[in-house]
């Protein structure tokens, strides 16, 4: 009898001493593994987190090379062709050839150009300019200064722009260029009297120019023009935009879309084109 | 068909568990995924005896304890053995090797030695059961200071430690004071329900370990 | 008599340059140039003992660079003026030898009359600003403006109305016809501006200097 009664203490003992234990063991297990869980995301954040900076020091250290090499090779080109200004211009002094002497200012003119486009690429080239504003001032300056220089009524807005908006490189550039070539088109042939460039940000990068006077043309029928519509064609499809001319009673009205998207100012430089 | 029938509906939710592990196993062995090492093997040989022989040994015999003797063994024998696989690198699952060993011969012999009475042989099946318990605690020790940090939701061997803590533990008291309660039945068939709850437990090990199935 | 001509000193490395932007300068009866110095150690030798007005400073020299001869010589003779001489209009280094003290730049490649336009206007006190550095100058006096240092001219408003129709890319002109001035205040507007900046750069290398040695 008294056998059978400490077994019965002993089985009601371990009845709840195992389950407590069970339990210490069950809770003692989730609770670390839940720490060693949180533990273990937090240094995998950790990690994304420094090979993110790691990959945008990188990027950033080759943005800079290339723009140290670009700097170079254009100080060094730039230097060359200045030389090649000056002795031109000390050439044509002592020539009497008339002829001769306007192929020698072509040369002058020509190397003076080329310091100018390998401005314009370190333009494009720097980040520093990624900017839709710095954009339209840059278009403003030459669009103006072009437009004087051919004595062009014109007139430039564009819209405040309150803050900045990131543009890359490749996208600054073509834009710049198209507006180039459409406004040479308008002066040489066209004949406008006067010129409206209108430049707007929001919500995409919209810029109008509008030539009164002059005959305008026809994109689908111009044979002079060729070459260079073909080329702000291909420009406007490279960076995902659209131009739209627009023929009217008396001269022409041309826009040009494009979207802006975000990462816009990390985007390359790799794909800027001459 | 009319002798197997009497056989299912004598089936507790330990065998239907069971008996569901066996066909997940089985399943997915046949889209070639694997769990614990010889799991499907395993499954079949419990299976087997829990809803047949062990009915038929009652029905020919009046007492399975001489099967549940052997079973036992069998059953820790397997545990033993997903261990040692999953220990295998270690230093120390060489010596341990040996204990089993030990252990091994020793239940067989005790199986021997009480082959005619009807006793179960707690102390065989309660040392071959702690030294499981001592791998499953250092299986959860591990995986909290010792490995790196990995995700055990889609581990076999997690699901199958936690069974058999669970069950183990929880039927500890019972299994092992089970030969005090042999005289009075109906104290017997309490702690036999009871008992079946802890090995429900250890039939959703079976079963966790054959549902995460890979490779 | 060379009494009231503009006299200037060239530091230009490209001897076929410094000896064509000589002889331009020498045509005109307004100005004359003596001296030519290829390199700036060479400058900063002369220069202190031979009069001159304006200090015509390449932009590439080789070893010591033109900065480190504007900021010599402003020392040893504060009334010089210095202008770039550099062949591309948004370097860089242009913005650094403002900030250092020079008063305006000329372009290698522009037509002998805007070359001695640019060095008539900034003997009577005008200077020319591209886009880009209107706006750099913004930045720096509006960061400025958030950590106050102990000496600082801060912009009028005038000058920061200027600066802003400078850095949309209005010309000269345009401005002069928006603020109803000349093209000539304008100018001399933007020299002022070139001061301001140049000694706020000097403070702010002092503050650096004093907060260096604090430590």
């Amino acid at each position: 009898m008294v056998e059978k009664v400490n077994d019965i203490n002993w089985i009601i003992l371990s009845a709840f001493v195992m389950p407590i234990f069970l339990s210490v063991i069950l809770i003692w297990f989730f609770i670390s593994y839940q720490k060693k869980k949180y533990q273990y995301e937090v240094e995998s954040k950790d990690a994304q987190l420094r090979e993110q900076a790691l990959i945008i020091e990188q990027q950033n250290s080759i943005q800079n090379e290339r723009n140290r090499i670009a700097t170079e090779m254009h100080d060094e080109l730039g230097s060359g062709l200045t030389i090649i200004k000056y002795l031109s211009d000390g050439v044509v002094l002592k020539l009497a050839d008339e002829h001769v002497r306007e192929d020698v200012i072509k040369i002058a003119h020509y190397s003076t150009g080329l310091v100018r486009n390998m401005s314009e690429i370190i333009w494009a080239m720097n980040s520093r300019f990624d900017n839709v504003e710095g954009l339209f001032g840059y278009i403003r300056r030459y669009a103006v200064e072009f437009l004087e220089d051919h004595n062009i009524e014109h007139t430039f807005m564009a819209e405040d722009i309150k803050e900045q908006i990131n543009i890359s490189g490749e996208k600054r550039r073509n834009v710049y260029l198209v507006i180039k070539e459409l406004l040479n088109n308008a002066v040489k042939y066209s004949g406008a009297k006067r010129i409206l460039i209108e430049a707007r940000s929001n919500p995409n990068l919209y810029i109008r120019i509008i030539e009164e006077g002059g005959i305008g043309f026809n994109p689908d029928e111009s044979k002079e023009l060729g070459n260079g519509l073909y080329n702000i064609q291909k420009r406007m499809e490279q960076i995902g935009g659209k131009i739209l001319f627009c023929r009217k009673f008396e001269g022409m009205e041309i826009s040009i879309n494009l979207p802006i998207t975000p990462d816009d100012s990390f985007k390359s430089e790799q794909n800027i084109q001459t | 068909m009319e002798t197997v029938l009497p056989y299912f509906t004598e089936m507790i939710p330990f065998n239907y568990i069971c008996l569901i592990a066996f066909i997940v196993a089985l399943y997915f062995h046949f889209q070639g995924k694997k769990s614990l090492p010889h799991l499907l093997l395993f499954l079949f040989v419990i299976n087997f005896i829990e809803i047949f022989l062990i009915m038929f040994w009652i029905k020919q015999y009046k007492s399975n304890v001489l099967i549940y003797n052997i079973y036992s063994i069998f059953c820790v024998c397997y545990y033993l053995y997903v261990y040692f696989h999953h220990f295998w690198e270690k230093s120390w699952a060489k010596r341990f090797i040996i204990l089993a060993i030990v252990w091994f011969v020793y239940a067989l012999i005790l199986f021997i030695y009480n082959l005619n009475e009807l006793k179960v042989n707690t102390s065989s099946y309660n040392i071959g059961m702690i030294m499981v318990m001592v791998l499953v605690l250092k299986y959860f020790y591990d995986l909290i200071y010792v490995d790196k940090y990995r995700s055990i939701v889609k581990e076999p061997l997690f699901y199958f430690s936690l069974g058999l803590l669970i069950f183990y533990v929880s039927s500890f008291p019972l299994l092992n004071f089970i030969n005090f309660f042999v005289v009075e039945d109906t104290a017997m068939l309490t702690y036999v329900k009871l008992l079946q709850i802890g090995n429900v437990f250890l039939a959703l090990g079976y079963l966790g370990a054959a549902i995460w199935s890979k490779k | 008599m060379t009494d009231n001509k503009i006299k200037i000193s060239i530091i230009e490395d490209l001897k076929d340059v410094a000896v064509s932007l000589q002889a331009i300068i020498n045509t005109q009866d307004d100005m004359h140039c003596e001296h030519i110095f290829h390199n700036a150690e060479d400058a900063m030798q002369f220069i202190p003992n031979h009069k001159s007005d304006i200090i015509i400073v390449d932009i590439g020299l080789p070893r010591a660079s033109g900065i480190d001869a504007i900021n010599f010589l402003k020392e040893k003779c504060p009334q010089l003026l210095f202008c770039m001489f550099t062949v591309y209009e948004d370097d860089e280094k242009i913005f650094r030898s403002l900030q250092a003290g020079a008063k305006g730049y000329i372009l290698k490649g522009a037509s002998k009359e805007k070359i001695l336009n640019s060095i008539r206007e900034l003997y009577q006190g005008g200077s020319p600003m591209t886009p880009s550095i209107a706006r750099r100058i913004i930045d720096i006096f509006s960061e400025m403006g958030l950590n106050p240092s102990p000496v600082r001219l801060p912009l009028t408003n005038r000058e920061i109305e200027l600066l802003t129709l400078l850095s949309k890319g209005l010309l000269y002109k345009e401005i002069g016809d928006q603020l109803n001035i000349t093209i000539g205040t304008v100018k001399q507007h933007i020299h002022k501006i070139y001061d301001k900046l140049q000694v706020s750069n000097k403070t702010e290398a002092i503050n650096k200097l004093n907060t260096n040695r604090g430590q």
